[in-house]
């Protein structure tokens, strides 16, 4: 006498021992086998055939694990580079420490830390960046054109990051000067070298990085 | 019968197409492909499910669990803004090769 409910538990069984074991899919996938059963004894199979089609409709078990592994892998990598971003942040953040300390107390911040003050926002920025790429989802890949600029615009553009990118330059000089001549840079010079190096970064994108926007 | 790489490259624009509709789950979606399709379109039902996970993980659909009217759980499928967007994408990329191949096939009649 063939048993329903015994014979799902089995196929049950096939499955984790195929491997597909997180709870969600399997369950997920014991719902439809069971709607497609019920679809087939309402066309008039018997319970024991309507089971052994609705088995056969599923699919092979290994086949399946192959297919939930692929998304499995993108999402363990999505997380494990969500991870390095957030620990790239929080080291950078402590890189930044030694040299805030020392300003705070002194209002002067020897080369050295400096260095690394320098160096923890440079990761900050860069793991930051790969956050936002990450947690914005991509829909499409090259998902962005560039866009033709007229041959008035384009000098115009390119000329005005120069500008931008040499006032940065021109703005960062006296840091510079400072971690040269006396190994360390005093509060307002490194003020006008934060300023100066965003100024360098943004004239630098405006000069060299072609306009583009994102395809709809 | 439809060769197996084109229904697996149409899965993803036919489920953002039909949860365009409204929600949906697992069982549902096949059964409305296959009956838009005559039959023809004939996905193997356990195959459909790592395809939405996929979606789901990508941010292009997003899922609930709840209780049919008969009371069995159903997991239901709905489309996330990114979604749409993915779906307008694709329509626009099967519109541009349905007119390029249907160009071709009018020339051959000409």
């Amino acid at each position: 006498m063939f048993d329903l409910e015994k014979s799902i538990a089995e196929w049950r069984k096939q499955m984790l021992a195929a491997g597909i074991k997180t709870p969600v899919p399997l369950e997920e996938l014991e719902i439809h086998l069971r709607e497609e059963i019920e679809q087939q004894m309402k066309s008039g199979w018997l319970e024991s055939n309507a089971f052994e089609i609705s088995v056969q409709r599923i699919g092979r078990p290994e086949l399946m694990k192959a297919e939930f592994e692929k998304s499995e892998r993108t999402f363990m990598k999505r997380n494990i580079k969500i991870g390095m971003g957030v620990a790239g942040i929080l080291a950078g953040a402590a890189l930044t420490m030694p040299g805030y300390i020392q300003l705070r107390d002194e209002l002067v911040m020897a080369s050295g830390r400096l260095g690394l003050w320098v160096l923890g926002w440079s990761l900050i920025i860069w793991s930051f960046g790969s956050l936002l790429r990450i947690i914005r989802p991509k829909v499409f890949n090259g998902k962005s054109e560039e866009v033709e600029m007229t041959p008035v615009k384009q000098p115009v553009k390119t000329g005005a990051g120069m500008v931008v990118l040499l006032m940065g330059v021109a703005l960062m000089l006296p840091a510079a000067a400072q971690v040269c001549s006396e190994g360390l840079v005093r509060f307002e010079a490194l003020c006008w070298m934060v300023f100066g190096l965003a100024l360098l970064v943004g004239g630098g994108l405006v000069a060299f990085f072609p306009y583009k926007h994102r395809v709809a | 019968m439809i060769r197996k790489e084109l229904v697996a490259a149409s899965a993803e624009p036919l489920i953002l197409s039909l949860l365009a509709k409204g929600e949906s789950y697992g069982y549902a979606i096949i059964q409305e492909v296959k009956a838009r399709s005559d039959g023809k379109l004939n996905w193997t039902d356990g195959m459909l499910y790592p395809v939405l996970h996929r979606m789901e993980h990508r941010g292009l659909i997003k899922s609930r669990w709840a209780e049919s009217e008969t009371g069995r759980k159903r997991k239901y499928y709905s489309l996330k803004k990114d979604g749409k967007t993915a779906m307008a994408r694709h329509h626009e990329q099967w519109s541009l090769v349905h007119s390029v191949l249907a160009g071709l096939r009018k020339e051959q009649y000409v």
